[in-house]
């Protein structure tokens, strides 16, 4: 027990107290006006999410093998389901209601994903033809499915995920060149699919100064937000974006633009930080990892966290288009937050089990 | 499935860890990008656009300044009244019903009027205090009260052409509030106040500019005299049936217009409601041909060559005088005739004859310079010049016609600001309107006649004023007046004159020996009695009667014998005593009015045979239409008092 707490990787908690840290102080800063009472129940989230990321490091990683193939089987099936039984919000079908509480199968699947394609990879050679096909039929079903429902920001999230976990165990170049090509030829073909309020996001991401009081308000006004920050920021509790309400989703999606106004460049900066110390932390793991099986895990969890915050961040500043991804750790919102934790539980029982292994070092690494 | 890691296997998946970890390291660096582009590189501009849209600035009107009288008393002002406005999407649509019973407006249409648009929306503007009370009580999101300067007129009709009005826009459109914009309106104030996404302003604010007032315009215009001058002429329009009419009062000693009124009225308060030939000031506008009212200034000329003096007699042709191809009538035909004979029996033939002595040339400048045929420069927009035509195209019938002011046109004013040369000595003031306007200087002040010449005249005139002349009915009790009668068919178009269309004018001064006032009555088209004496003077009497005792000038019982027993009780009940209506041939419309004496006098001069019912005044006549009646024909009439 103990032995398991002294092996977990300082740097990594370190990483996370100051992301809850900053998280919640920017979320106050969000809610503050009339919004209390959502920072308080984040306050139960995160020690919830804790308990979780808890139990999952006394949880050895066997476990997560063995749940890895029925997680991604359940998480198809509820995947199918969705179009068939599933809740339709906002004009889209993304919700299971399981009684209790709703579930969005996209969500299981990005997690369940990463797990079966480390699982898969783990004993296998990501060289061989068969092999990777595999692979790309596992990423293309939840893809395929998720599309359909329609969600184009979730489906992004799970290809580019799947891809990397597939250049990282190892798919040669020229087949990654490859699909990477195939992929840009069908862009044509998916902009004819897709559906009008997708392109019309796309188009307001190109101009959003072409519809500045509808479809491009959110993106100018975070926008607005960030640049009057500039390096210093107006002051906790000042920034006149956030309070005077033009500032859309500031508790969930947008809330990076509250961080950048209140805390300026500088807190933007320490936010980055942050990601980058606990993202290299993460692939560090990796690297040291007893198992191919953790490394991957890692890999996967290090992905998806970046996929978030670099999207997240990208469709708040205006250099990506809108689509509702939270910002790991800082946004609102219980099940996203409980998610992360889990999966970083996982990257820190990797961490335990591969302590005190020496790794290899390559002269001149970058990450010696 | 755990499976140790080889070597080889170790080195190559390191490797693409690294590879995995520049593909992340480049995200996060893209990210730094931006954020320094936004936060350093845009953030000025950026942080204006924070600041521009998070401030909203509203313009704040100004009120105008307000019009006074010569005596501070208010003519025009502007009062702060609420009008209801809202943002159109925040109205909840199950209220819309309830908002609109308390605007009193339509509900289906309140509710096109807030889905038309989705932020501000005027609901009522310059609504009653109450109104707004009511409407806000209601406390219905999205509706607010906002304040409005409205302009208010205390006087209403009575000033409403010569102030004018204003706009929605606090311009003014008309009138004097049109000609003093300028001075008028106040500088609209710009305030900064800081308002939140959905348009709610925060309180608190700041002026980037106050509103600056606009500046006080004093006139000379007496609100008392304006009032009882619209209401006098109001009553005599009604009373002749006339189309229209105009006054001005004017104070001689400094040109100070003291009261200008038009007919038909409208109320500035409400311009809206009436059309816009109803809103010009008439008085300055419109030009009328005079008729006699210009004889004394013929007469003028002729004292002035000094060849003609005010007993010189001039024999007027007994009715009938041919100048070239033209026959001049007057319509009573006289012999012998004195300067104030001429005046007061209002000759037109003598009126020609002198003028042909006296010459076009002469006759011209004496009318040029009384003013007319050019502005009078008071300073009112529109006015006109009137007609005189120059001399040289004065042939002898011109001359001739033109003496009884007939070829030419004067405004109302015109008449004022010339009749009070004879008040003043000979000398022509400019009139003017604004207090501060050439109080001092001899700017707009010339030599007319010589103040000899001028006092001979207005010594005729009150012959003129008089049972004996034919402007008896202007005379007020207990006052002396120095004043002309003028009775003009009005042009019909085409070159010549309509036959049963009349302007009937009196023009004159009282007290007539230290003349304290100039009154100007205009009549257009009466139909009761065409004729100025009966028109227009008792117009000027009842001006007379209330402003004089007003202005301090106390009746004098050195008046005319019977004067006081004269004295009206009732208002209205007693205008039509002798006039100079009585023994004029032609289209009398009728006798209604009259005294038997009178009516006597008529008869017998038409050779009529007179049955007659009753005592008093003439109420009822026959045959209706007198033109009819050849001599010898029967008219019947019924008296009453």
């Amino acid at each position: 027990m103990m032995d398991t707490l002294k092996r977990m990787d300082a740097v990594l908690l370190l990483c996370l107290a100051c992301l809850a840290a900053l998280g919640l102080t920017t979320l106050y800063a969000a809610v503050h006006q009339g919004g209390l009472h959502l920072w308080h129940r984040q306050i139960i989230y995160w020690l919830t999410g804790m308990a979780g990321f808890l139990a999952v490091c006394f949880t050895p990683l066997r476990a997560a093998g063995l749940l890895a193939w029925p997680a991604y089987a359940l998480a198809l099936l509820a995947l199918a389901l969705v179009p068939l039984v599933g809740q339709v919000q906002m004009g889209a079908r993304r919700w299971l209601d399981l009684g209790a509480f709703h579930v969005q199968p996209s969500e299981l699947m990005k997690w369940a994903l990463m797990l079966a394609l480390a699982h898969w990879f783990a004993s296998r050679d990501a060289a061989s033809k068969k092999n990777a096909a595999v692979a790309v039929a596992m990423i293309a079903m939840p893809a395929g499915l998720i599309i359909i429902q329609p969600d184009l920001g979730t489906t992004l999230v799970l290809a580019a995920a799947g891809a990397v976990m597939l250049v990282a165990a190892g798919l040669p170049w020229r087949w990654a060149a490859g699909g990477l090509g195939l992929m840009l030829a069908a862009l044509p073909f998916v902009w004819q699919h897709m559906h009008a309020y997708q392109k019309q996001r796309v188009l307001t991401f190109l101009n959003p100064q072409s519809d500045p009081l509808g479809a491009g308000y959110h993106v100018i006004q975070s926008m607005i937000a960030i640049g009057s920050g500039g390096i210093f920021g107006k002051g906790f509790l000042h920034g006149t974006q956030a309070r005077l309400h033009f500032l859309p989703e500031q508790h969930t999606d947008f809330i990076f633009a509250v961080l950048a106004e209140e805390g300026g460049f500088v807190a933007a900066s320490v936010l980055l930080l942050l990601y980058v110390v606990m993202i290299a932390r993460i692939l560090a793991i990796a690297r040291r990892a007893a198992t191919r099986f953790g490394s991957l895990i890692c890999i996967g969890v290090a992905t998806i966290f970046t996929l978030y915050a670099a999207i997240n961040i990208g469709m708040v500043t205006g250099v990506l288009p809108v689509v509702g991804v939270p910002l790991p750790f800082v946004s609102y919102g219980g099940s996203a937050l409980l998610t992360m934790l889990l999966a970083l539980g996982l990257v820190m029982r990797v961490a335990i089990e591969s302590r005190g292994r020496v790794y290899w070092q390559r002269p001149g690494s970058p990450l010696a | 499935m755990r499976r140790p890691v080889k070597h080889r296997d170790e080195v190559y998946a390191r490797r693409r860890i690294e590879a995995v970890t520049g593909l992340l390291a480049l995200g996060f660096a893209l990210l730094i990008v931006r954020a320094l582009d936004l936060q350093w590189y845009q953030a000025d501009r950026l942080k204006q656009l924070a600041e521009r849209q998070r401030h909203r600035e509203y313009v704040i009107p100004a009120p105008r300044g307000p019009i006074l009288d010569a005596k501070g008393r208010v003519l025009a002002e502007s009062v702060r009244v609420p009008s209801i406005a809202a943002m159109a999407d925040e109205v909840p649509a199950e209220r819309v019903a309830e908002l609109a019973r308390a605007l009193g407006k339509d509900a289906a249409r309140l509710k096109r009027l807030l889905s038309r648009r989705r932020g501000f929306v005027w609901l009522a503007r310059q609504v009653s205090p109450a109104t707004a009370e009511k409407v806000m009580a209601l406390n219905i999101p999205g509706v607010r009260r906002e304040t409005e300067w409205r302009r208010y007129y205390p006087l209403g009709p009575a000033t409403g052409h010569l102030l004018g009005f204003v706009g929605v826009d606090g311009h003014g459109l008309e009138g004097l509030e049109h000609d003093l914009d300028a001075v008028l309106a106040g500088r609209a104030g710009r305030m900064r106040a800081r308002r939140d996404a959905r348009g709610a302003t925060l309180p608190g604010g700041e002026w980037l500019s106050p509103p600056r007032p606009g500046r006080e315009v004093r006139l000379t215009l007496d609100a008392t005299i304006q009032s009882l001058a619209y209401a006098a002429l109001v009553e005599g329009v009604r009373r002749m049936q006339a189309r229209g009419g105009s006054v001005v009062v004017m104070n001689p000693a400094d040109g100070a217009v003291l009261a200008m009124a038009n007919w038909p009225g409208f109320n500035p308060n409400d311009f809206h409601r009436y059309r816009p030939g109803q809103w010009r000031n008439r008085a300055v506008t419109d030009v009328v041909e005079p008729g006699s009212v210009l004889k004394p200034f013929a007469v003028a000329a002729a004292l002035e060559t000094g060849r003609w003096r005010r007993d010189s007699r001039l024999f007027c042709e007994r009715g009938r005088f041919r100048v070239a191809d033209y026959v001049i009538h007057d319509v009573h035909a006289e012999g012998w005739l004195d300067m104030t004979g001429i005046l007061a029996r209002s000759s037109n033939i003598c009126a020609a004859k002198l003028a042909l002595d006296v010459g076009a040339e002469r006759l011209h400048d004496m009318l040029r310079r009384a003013g007319f045929g050019r502005r009078t420069g008071i300073g009112l927009a529109g006015e006109s010049p009137g007609i005189l035509p120059p001399p040289d195209r004065w042939g002898p019938v011109e001359t001739a016609t033109i003496a009884f002011g007939q070829g030419v046109a004067v405004t109302p004013l015109q008449i004022a600001a010339a009749f009070s040369v004879l008040a003043r000595d000979g000398q022509w003031r400019r009139p003017r309107i604004l207090a501060e306007a050439a109080r001092a200087g001899s700017d707009g002040v010339r030599q007319v006649m010589s103040a000899r010449v001028a006092r001979a005249v207005r010594r005729m005139l009150v012959h003129a004023a008089s049972p004996e002349g034919t402007g008896a009915l202007a005379v007020p009790a207990g006052y002396r007046v120095a004043g002309k009668t003028g009775t003009a068919q009005k042009p019909d178009g085409h070159g010549g004159y309509a036959r049963d269309r009349f302007t009937a004018v009196f023009a004159g001064m009282a007290p007539a020996d230290d003349p304290r006032l100039v009154i100007v009555v205009v009549m257009d088209e009466p139909k009761a009695s065409i004729y100025g004496g009966k028109a227009a003077a008792p117009v000027f009497r009842r001006i007379a009667e209330t402003a004089l005792p007003y202005l301090g000038v106390a009746p004098s019982p050195a008046g005319v014998d019977d004067d006081w027993r004269r004295m009206p009780v009732r208002a209205g009940a007693e205008d039509l005593g002798a006039s100079e209506a009585l023994s004029h041939s032609g289209a009398l419309p009728s006798l209604y009015g009259m005294s038997l004496r009178e009516v006597r006098r008529f008869a017998a001069g038409r050779g009529l045979l007179l049955r007659v019912h009753g005592s008093g005044w003439v109420v009822r006549q026959k045959p209706a239409a007198l033109g009819r009646l050849d001599a010898g024909g029967v008219l019947e009439v019924w008296l009453d008092d």
